[in-house]
């Protein structure tokens, strides 16, 4: 009987001051993250002209971190992009550039493996552009297509 | 032992969330993309030319020069039909005399996916077809008919090639 109480004693303390500790942790990791515009678009264009098409408009992005910790930004496409009739792209046809650098890191999109956009350390403000780019191809099926991005950034 | 095992569960719990406590945002874009139908030809030359034997020696005249290089580039729908089609214009057709072969003595040999030989008229004539978005190359060899009543001269006949889609 004896036992149990100190286990329960000590246990309480224990998760308790793990508890507080991770209050304050939770409160040095304020990460944010604002982008703008929330979409942007290709048009149509002939492959052997534009053999590369630029999106219509720049991606501002902000970041405000405040941790001690290293951090990244990453990016994942949530699939290929899809067409009204069932018709993909292969998502691996979007690239993109991305200013200043470091930290941000210029790339190609992927459905299945997050890729890092940005990385750092400490904190600070940090804004961003980039510009997106889709290699244009005849093999292309007729369509309006689209796919969601998904930019997350956390704490290491 | 036994207490110091159980005494380890709450410090374990402790350094896990602890450790797992990273902070985190997200944030969605969407991208679109328009695909426009579309297609083209392009070919190797804009003229060949036959030079005409004896026609005991030679029944079928080829062409001079090597085959034509056609490619046909097109984006279609999915299912949507392409068509390459050839005809000739008028027969042919030697200016300063006014004599004239049939343009039906005029035939070609097609290489490559999709596309087919056939003979030359002045409707139009299939020479390829598919079924997809793509780049499609294939090469045509013109033949002239030798026949023995043609009377001498120089003639011309303009062919036109056109692609469509269904």
């Amino acid at each position: 009987m004896v036992f149990i109480k100190r286990f329960l004693f000590y246990s309480i303390g224990i998760l308790l001051a793990g508890s507080v500790l991770n209050s304050y942790q939770g409160r040095r990791d304020e990460l944010t993250i604002r982008i703008f515009p929330q979409s942007i678009n290709f048009s149509a264009a002939e492959p052997d002209q534009e053999p590369v098409i630029a999106a219509g408009s720049l991606i501002n992005i902000e970041i405000t971190v405040n941790t001690d910790r290293r951090w990244n930004l990453t990016l994942l496409a949530d699939g290929d992009l899809k067409g009204s009739r069932g018709a993909r792209i292969a998502i691996q046809n979007v690239t993109w550039t991305a200013t200043p650098s470091p930290p941000f890191i210029s790339g190609t999109l992927s459905r299945n493996q997050p890729q890092i956009l940005a990385q750092g350390e400490g904190s600070g403000d940090i804004r961003g552009e980039l510009s997106f780019f889709l290699k244009n191809s005849w093999d292309y099926e007729v369509g309006e297509y689209s796919q969601t991005l998904t930019f997350t950034i956390s704490a290491l | 032992m036994k207490t110091k095992i159980i005494g380890l569960i709450p410090i374990l719990l402790f350094s896990c969330g602890f450790l797992s406590g990273t902070g985190q945002e997200r944030s969605e874009v969407t991208i679109n993309a328009a695909v426009e139908s579309r297609c083209k030809i392009e070919v190797s030359t804009s003229s060949v030319s036959f030079t005409r034997l004896s026609p005991d020696e030679q029944k079928v005249i080829s062409q001079n020069e090597v085959p034509v290089e056609i490619t046909i580039k097109a984006t279609v729908r999915k299912n949507q039909r392409i068509y390459l089609r050839i005809r000739g214009l008028s027969d042919l057709v030697d200016a300063q005399t006014g004599q004239k072969i049939d343009v039906s003595n005029i035939s070609w040999e097609a290489t490559g996916s999709g596309f087919r030989s056939g003979q030359l008229h002045l409707n139009p004539r299939l020479i390829g077809s598919w079924n997809r978005s793509g780049v499609q190359k294939g090469t045509i060899t013109f033949y002239l008919q030798n026949r023995p009543d043609y009377v001498p001269g120089v003639y011309h006949l303009t062919v036109s090639m056109s692609v469509s889609t269904f």
